[in-house]
């Protein structure tokens, strides 16, 4: 296993912006999640990482090796992909053992091999079998013993569950995390979907316009996004967003619509310079769960939308500062058409810079 | 009249039932959704209404006129399609407004462009009208194809898997504006779907449908509440809801551990307890289970436990101590929020008394 870092990588296709001014440590054994919109440069980025793309400036290092010159397979990293690519004339055991085979190994030392990667993944009664008489939860099992099989420095792995149905999704959540935590693998992985990476990673990298835009723990990513885009893409509702802005009414305080909201003086303190920069206006962001109905005194609006969703409710309300979802408890008696008002948890809020969208850390 | 009637209706391929005796109604201005996961024959259900699939038995009303046997053209639907199926020589704005200039419609161009800008106001094309169809992504395809279907008046609206293929902000905002758009408008839906927030967020009422046969029809909080049967539990919920087995000695069955059961309940097999009704205690509890997996879900945390070789889901509040993976965990139910099965699956409800005792064991 080895460690993966990159130092200042840009990819450009001519004159198109692959990634740019990229750099981030992957740890060794580190499950290493890298997430985005499509688009956002996160599969070039692990083209880059097993040399499949030639990147056009930067170093890629594993451990202390820099490997900017060495071919895929000298890399000796292994690749997944949300299609198996399992040959299908040859059975469970031949498909996973094939790459050792290519290799030179002896028969009896590919058939142990095969035998003890099959354990870690629990696919040891269907070795005989060929793969289309699987389901797809087996044969991505199979399509990852046989990249596991090789014993990779790194792993990375592109999608690799994104087309199973919801039930085998979450299966292979838990799997997959087992699997690196038993085998101390480094693994990358590459995602659009944010329940996967939040659940499964060590770290999390949030990529956009072909530029990193936070690397933290999920825990951090989600209640510290560093930026809008961040903020806005992790989490389901997205963050709300809306205008605040400087009041001389009462001291500490901003104001949404003409509803105020009282800060501590130190964190309106941290706000100043934002305010005065982008004439008295700062974006405050709260989530749909830091939202609750308040009886008096908080923003009012109206309930354009209600959504019974299992244990909890979604409502969409529109208020003076914009268009706000909140998540309420089940059975709240609230119809849509209703008037409210709501509140923020203010422990819970976040502010961002109006012209930067970076966070204002206070 | 129901605008959308089916009564009995069978559906066979190559002998292999995809609908099995479907009967269900669907109001004028109703959205009823198909929910179900991949296979459950939501697709054959909405292309027999639509006449793309002929059906072996049974019949299906629309707009109080059986439907059956009569050919496409002849039924008023508008359909979306999951391969989005548009017109590669017309530009986005004319690929809209064609089911409304279709022969027999002879709609005003000021009626046209005020529904055009509606959907693309909806569904947020407005800036893409002049491109044609290869110059989109997939889903910006998607959204133009839900829009055609939208556009035009239609006895019923099927659309099947519409925004699956949206990226998660926006598959998150369309459902409720889609449901606005689609009341307002008083269009007749059947939506189908696999996802649980989708269907549930969207739906006037829900019709659980798995291989082929109708589990359950109501409103999303009925089917949330009272599940019928515990296939129906095994698909809803977010996570859905843990299933247990009951040994024949009456116990919890999981593996190695069992656990008495404080509730009994004639005729139960299984017992049903959300991942919101299961609570994490001090690893001396009678059930102990192993972190396997944890997610944050909003302000909860739902945590994945190995009981036993089972795979349980506690979804808790944010606990002031960080739980490590791979920790041991006792476990702790709801009893009084428990759901029972029997043999063959269905819902059995507890004797009145056995649900006072309540409480937590």
């Amino acid at each position: 296993m080895s460690s993966v870092r990159l130092q200042s990588v840009a990819k450009y296709y001519g004159s198109v912006l692959g990634v740019e001014d990229l750099s981030f440590e992957c740890a060794n054994s580190e499950f290493l999640a890298i997430l985005g919109p499509s688009g956002c440069g996160k599969s070039t980025t692990m083209r880059s990482i097993a040399g499949l793309e030639t990147i056009s400036s930067g170093d890629i290092f594993f451990g202390a090796r820099r490997v900017n010159d060495e071919s895929p397979a000298n890399r000796n990293v292994a690749m997944a992909f949300e299609h198996f690519g399992l040959y299908p004339h040859m059975t469970v055991s031949e498909n996973i053992g094939y790459p050792l085979k290519l290799r030179g190994t002896s028969t009896a030392d590919v058939a142990r091999e095969v035998v003890s990667i099959a354990g870690v993944l629990r696919i040891h009664d269907v070795l005989d079998r060929y793969p289309s008489e699987l389901s797809g939860g087996f044969r991505q099992r199979v399509s990852l013993a046989r990249a596991m099989v090789r014993k990779p420095d790194v792993f990375l792995l592109d999608e690799p569950i994104s087309h199973l149905d919801a039930g085998l999704r979450s299966e292979m959540r838990i799997e997959l995390k087992r699997l690196q935590r038993e085998t101390g693998a480094t693994m990358i992985y590459v995602t659009h979907d944010q329940r996967e990476a939040l659940t499964m990673a060590d770290r999390v990298i949030v990529m956009n316009g072909g530029r990193l835009q936070q690397i933290d723990t999920p825990e951090r990513v989600y209640t510290h996004p560093r930026n809008e885009f961040v903020a806005t893409f992790v989490g389901d509702p997205p963050m709300n967003l809306l205008n605040a802005r400087a009041t001389s009414d009462c001291p500490d305080s901003v104001q949404v619509g003409e509803h105020p909201i009282q800060l501590s003086a130190s964190r309106y303190r941290g706000l100043l310079d934002c305010l005065t920069a982008n004439d008295g206006v700062v974006q405050l962001g709260v989530r749909a769960e830091d939202l609750a109905i308040s009886d008096r005194g908080g923003l009012p609006g109206r309930v354009r939308v209600r959504e019974a969703i299992g244990d909890s409710v979604l409502l969409t309300v529109d208020t003076e500062g914009g268009r706000l979802r909140m998540r309420a408890p089940q059975g709240v008696h609230v119809r849509e058409g209703a008037v409210l008002s709501i509140s923020p948890d203010i422990n819970q809020i976040h502010f961002f810079d109006r012209s930067t969208g970076d966070r204002i850390e206070s | 009249m129901a605008e959308i009637a089916f009564e009995k209706v069978s559906k066979y391929f190559q002998g292999v039932p995809a609908l099995s005796e479907v009967s269900f109604r669907c109001e004028s201005g109703e959205i009823v959704v198909i929910f179900g996961p991949p296979g459950a024959g939501k697709s054959t259900l909405l292309r027999s209404l639509a006449g793309l699939e002929d059906i072996d038995s049974g019949e299906i009303h629309l707009a109080g006129r059986a439907a059956t046997g009569l050919p496409i053209h002849r039924r008023k639907v508008a359909m979306a399609f999951e391969s989005y199926a548009l017109y590669p020589h017309l530009k986005v704005r004319n690929n809209l407004e064609f089911p409304l200039k279709a022969p027999g419609v002879r709609m005003a161009s000021a009626e046209r462009q005020m529904r055009l800008g509606r959907v693309a106001e909806l569904l947020k094309i407005d800036s893409l009208l002049d491109r044609y169809p290869h110059q989109l992504s997939g889903g910006q395809r998607q959204r133009v194809s839900l829009g055609r279907a939208l556009i035009r008046d239609a006895d019923a609206t099927l659309l099947d898997e519409p925004i699956a293929h949206l990226d998660a902000r926006l598959r998150s905002m369309l459902r409720g504006e889609l449901r606005l758009y689609l009341q307002d408008v008083g269009a007749t839906t059947l939506y189908a779907t696999p996802d649980f927030q989708e269907g549930f967020g969207i739906a006037n009422r829900v019709l659980v449908l798995i291989k082929g046969v109708v589990h359950q029809i109501g409103t999303p909080e009925e089917v949330f509440a009272v599940p019928a049967d515990s296939h129906v539990a095994a698909l809803i919920g977010d996570p859905a809801m843990n299933l247990i087995p009951i040994a024949p000695d009456g116990t919890l069955d999981f593996g190695e551990q069992r656990l008495p059961l404080p509730v009994s309940v004639p005729g139960s097999a299984q017992v049903g307890l959300r991942p919101g009704d299961v609570a994490l205690v001090s690893p001396d509890a009678p059930v102990k289970g192993r972190v396997v997996l944890i997610e944050r879900i909003g302000s909860s945390l739902v945590v994945n436990l190995d009981v036993g070789g089972r795979v349980l889901a506690a979804k808790i509040a944010a606990p002031t101590s960080p739980l490590t993976m791979g920790e041991v965990v006792g476990l702790e139910f709801r009893w009084s929020e428990a759901h029972f099965f029997g043999k063959d699956a269905a819902r059995v409800e507890p004797e009145a008394e056995s649900l006072t005792m309540g409480g937590r064991t």
